[in-house]
């Protein structure tokens, strides 16, 4: 899921990456949506918030707003600077930094919303944007090493071209492309796992509450962890080979 | 200018603009602070005829009427808003405590009742001496009820 890069990437590795992190960013935005009463995966409704709030001269409003689609941003920035400045040394660990990263500001939010939230606005408000700030790690770090095939924070894009593919395939000729065909299977599974992340989310916050964010850190650990269990797999059969063919 | 500086000043140049906006503003939190007196009760239809238009502030009476029957606060007179997240509410001449939150960007104003019961309202507009709340009623008598205080008092103290 995380080792390979851009083109070199198969379509099995997009689909479990693209289902995976659409899972987690649905959780997310659920969550943040039940318990803090505002959207942290995507930033388009945020952009319009913002204009309103210029509008209407609401310094507050336009301070914090801004503050989170700025947070939004500069996740993505730190996703594809730490790709491009580390890959050359270790790929691997260059493409997990940023869920790593993003785990720490999940695992900080369910724990401070666990046993520290006493439910002011200003906590209410670095909360959302420390979610924001982890979904703009996480859609950045998709869309960087699939060559911005997978993105899984927001679904207007997936909606668009899905609806493209969609007209397209009422010709033969792009209806028998396997390349179109897989990437209308993509964009469907990515669709479809954020919107049974977020319905999960919602029943999970009900039992669960903060722990929810518990759940999401869980689930891109498997992300992170797949891929060093690859290796060292991988690691071990080709040392078991060579064991055996200096034997022989 | 090299181009580490550029993106130094570029990525600084947003928390500066925060930080700013925010020491020039007033948190809403500190805003909703005091005694607010209700002033109106309106109900905005979305689907009105003309007929009902004519005698609007009948209508209006009759809606808080009938839709309040199901609502707390429909013939509450003062809200007090205290620092510590208490709101006392003079109700029918009685005082009645809740706790009060504000949440999302400070639009949405939680209301707590001592058994854990919420009600949410959207907090349309606070400045200085207006409080507007907005709620949505129930779908069959559909539209959006407003709420609108004047400020009377602004220095109230924790209870």
């Amino acid at each position: 899921m995380l080792r390979k890069y851009s083109n070199s990437r198969t379509l099995s590795d997009n689909l479990k990456l693209g289902i995976l992190t659409a899972l987690s960013a649905g959780m997310v935005n659920v969550a943040s949506l039940m318990i803090f009463f505002s959207f942290t995966s995507n930033v388009t409704g945020h952009y319009a918030i913002f204009a309103e709030a210029i509008v209407n001269g609401n310094l507050y409003q336009i301070a914090v707003v801004f503050s989170w689609i700025f947070l939004f941003f500069l996740g993505s920035f730190t996703s594809n600077f730490m790709v491009i400045h580390l890959s050359s040394k270790n790929q691997y660990v260059a493409h997990a930094l940023p869920l790593i990263l993003e785990i720490v500001c999940l695992l900080a939010v369910g724990i401070y919303g666990q046993y520290f939230y006493t439910q002011t606005l200003t906590e209410t408000e670095i909360l959302l944007a420390l979610m924001l700030f982890a979904m703009g790690l996480q859609n950045g770090l998709t869309a960087s090493i699939s060559n911005f095939s997978v993105k899984t924070t927001h679904l207007t894009g997936t909606t668009t071209d899905l609806g493209i593919l969609f007209s397209m395939f009422t010709k033969a000729k792009f209806r028998n492309n396997e390349e179109l065909r897989g990437k209308a299977k993509l964009l469907s599974s990515i669709a479809l796992a954020y919107v049974f992340g977020a319905v999960i989310s919602g029943y999970t916050y009900l039992v669960m509450s903060f722990k929810v964010f518990y759940v999401v850190c869980g689930l891109l650990l498997v992300v992170i962890f797949y891929d060093m269990y690859k290796i060292r797999f991988r690691r071990y059969f080709y040392k078991r080979s060579y064991t055996i063919l200096s034997w022989k | 200018m090299k181009y580490w500086i550029k993106y130094v000043l570029f990525l600084s140049f947003g928390p500066v603009v925060i930080f700013s906006l925010l020491g020039l503003s007033q948190n809403p939190e500190d805003k909703i602070i005091g005694t607010w007196d209700e002033l109106s009760w309106e109900y905005e239809r979305v689907d009105m005829d003309n007929a009902f238009y004519k005698n609007l502030n009948k209508f209006s009476e009759y809606v808080k009427v009938k839709t309040g029957q199901n609502l707390f606060f429909h013939n509450a007179e003062q809200w007090i808003f205290h620092p510590n997240g208490a709101l006392q509410i003079t109700l029918d001449g009685e005082q009645k405590f809740f706790y009060w939150r504000l949440k999302g960007r400070g639009n949405i104003l939680e209301i707590e009742h001592k058994n854990g019961e919420k009600e949410y309202y959207n907090l349309t507009e606070l400045s200085e001496d207006t409080l507007v709340l907005n709620f949505e009623t129930s779908n069959h008598i559909r539209g959006i009820a407003k709420f609108t205080f004047k400020k009377l008092d602004k220095n109230v103290t924790k209870i």
